[in-house]
């Protein structure tokens, strides 16, 4: 993880997340871990679809997969710009297996509110939501 | 090989198909004259939402392939329904321009079904400046050389527009709900409808409401003289087999096509002057 960063503002509710990664694996536990946390969850296998939830519901924040099948570094870059031009008031939280910072720099230039490496503590993915981790340690 | 969403989506039995009646709301008690059939994706999955299922079709730019696989679904459950029952179907104005096939297919499956395509009407919706204009008249003229009828969805909302109207020459105008909800308490809603009334007079088009959902808009629509309504007011969209066993058992038998719409005069231009 590169960045902690508070993300949800209405402590009151439920945050919402919508997951976009095309591994059922990763989606299953990213949606278990947030869910246990506290989060109400919404998993999006492909871009065009999570693009298709975002216009017609409202999240607080998008935990995107940069290395998504058939996504290019820089389309993901582009990709992540897009978004947040956008809906910008929707924090992108990006997840990627690449630890190099002018990758994760770019990320933030484009829009993302935090970065987050795959395979670092969990706890440390929750913190990026606001969630405790302490509900999802029995995952 | 794992197969992938939009194959899902679009493989038989995926796509579930709802009906909403319409009804003739002019004229003492409403009586349903048609239906309008109505798909939702997977079940369980996001894509059962129809509004996040088609807006997925759109940015695959797979519209045709979605539009057919609902048809599909729609026009099997619509086998069910009373043989003289019109059906509305919806359909990409994209997937007439760039589908060469649509209208065959449309006409091989429902006649396959034992519907009759001069039951169908089809309701346009168009989401995107299109481009294929050709293609597309060709593809409203071989809906209409097969008995179809022709709507325009969404009337007031994005991208149905004048430009659509003329290209389309529908004869319906189904009125979004958008302009419905709430018309009893907005004078400039009542407007705005009373406008398209004369809009669809003049082109003798037929009008309806969605989205009516309680008495009071029903009784402004109909003081505003408008024809026909769909909404939960009168029913939820549900299966064939439900609305049969509900809706339809309790409502009139619906008369012959020919007398449900009322009879079109053609167009007369205005005198050029000198």
């Amino acid at each position: 993880m590169t960045q902690a960063t508070a993300l949800h503002a209405a402590a009151t509710e439920l945050p919402r997340i919508l997951v976009v990664d095309d591994d059922p694996a990763t989606r299953e536990l990213l949606a278990t871990v947030l869910s246990r946390s506290g989060c109400r969850v919404t998993c999006a296998e492909e871009l065009e679809e999570a693009a298709a939830i975002l216009e017609f519901r409202d999240y607080d924040a998008l935990c995107v997969d940069l290395d998504l099948r058939g996504l290019s570094g820089l389309e993901g870059f582009e990709l992540i710009g897009q978004a947040h031009r956008r809906w910008p008031g929707l924090n992108i939280v990006v997840q990627t297996g690449n630890s190099d910072p002018d990758v994760h720099s770019a990320c933030y230039k484009f829009g993302a509110r935090a970065v987050f490496v795959k395979g670092q503590p969990i706890a440390d993915f929750l913190r990026l939501f606001n969630c405790s981790s302490k509900e999802a340690a029995s995952c | 090989m794992l197969k992938s969403l939009l194959e899902r989506v679009v493989e038989p039995g995926a796509i579930t198909a709802l009906f909403q009646p319409i009804l003739r709301i002019s004229g003492g008690e409403a009586t349903v004259v048609a239906v309008e059939g109505l798909a939702r994706g997977p079940r369980g999955c996001t894509l059962e939402a129809p509004d996040i299922l088609f807006e997925f079709a759109r940015r695959k730019n797979e519209e045709s392939i979605v539009d057919r696989a609902a048809i599909s679904a729609i026009l099997r459950e619509a086998a069910k329904l009373p043989p003289g029952l019109p059906v509305h179907l919806n359909v990409h104005a994209s997937t007439l321009g760039r589908d060469g096939r649509f209208v065959d297919f449309l006409c091989k499956t429902s006649s396959s079904l034992g519907i009759d395509p001069g039951r169908l009407t089809l309701e346009i919706v168009e989401h995107s400046n299109f481009v294929e204009e050709e293609n597309f008249l060709a593809a409203l003229a071989e809906l209409r050389a097969a008995g179809c009828d022709v709507a325009l969805d969404d009337i007031g909302m994005g991208m149905a527009n004048f430009r659509m109207m003329l290209i389309a020459r529908p004869t319906k105008l189904k009125i979004d709900r958008y302009l419905v909800s709430g018309i009893a308490t907005d004078a400039y809603q009542q407007a705005t409808i009373r406008a398209i009334r004369l809009l669809a007079d003049q082109v003798h088009a037929d009008l309806v409401a969605e989205g009516v959902d309680n008495e009071e808009d029903l009784k402004a629509l109909r003081t505003l003289g408008i024809e026909y309504a769909q909404g939960f007011l009168f029913a939820c969209p549900r299966t064939a087999d439900d609305l049969m066993a509900t809706v339809l058992q309790s409502s009139p038998q619906p008369v012959k096509r020919a007398a449900v719409w009322a009879n079109r005069p053609g167009l007369s231009l205005i005198a050029q002057a000198g």
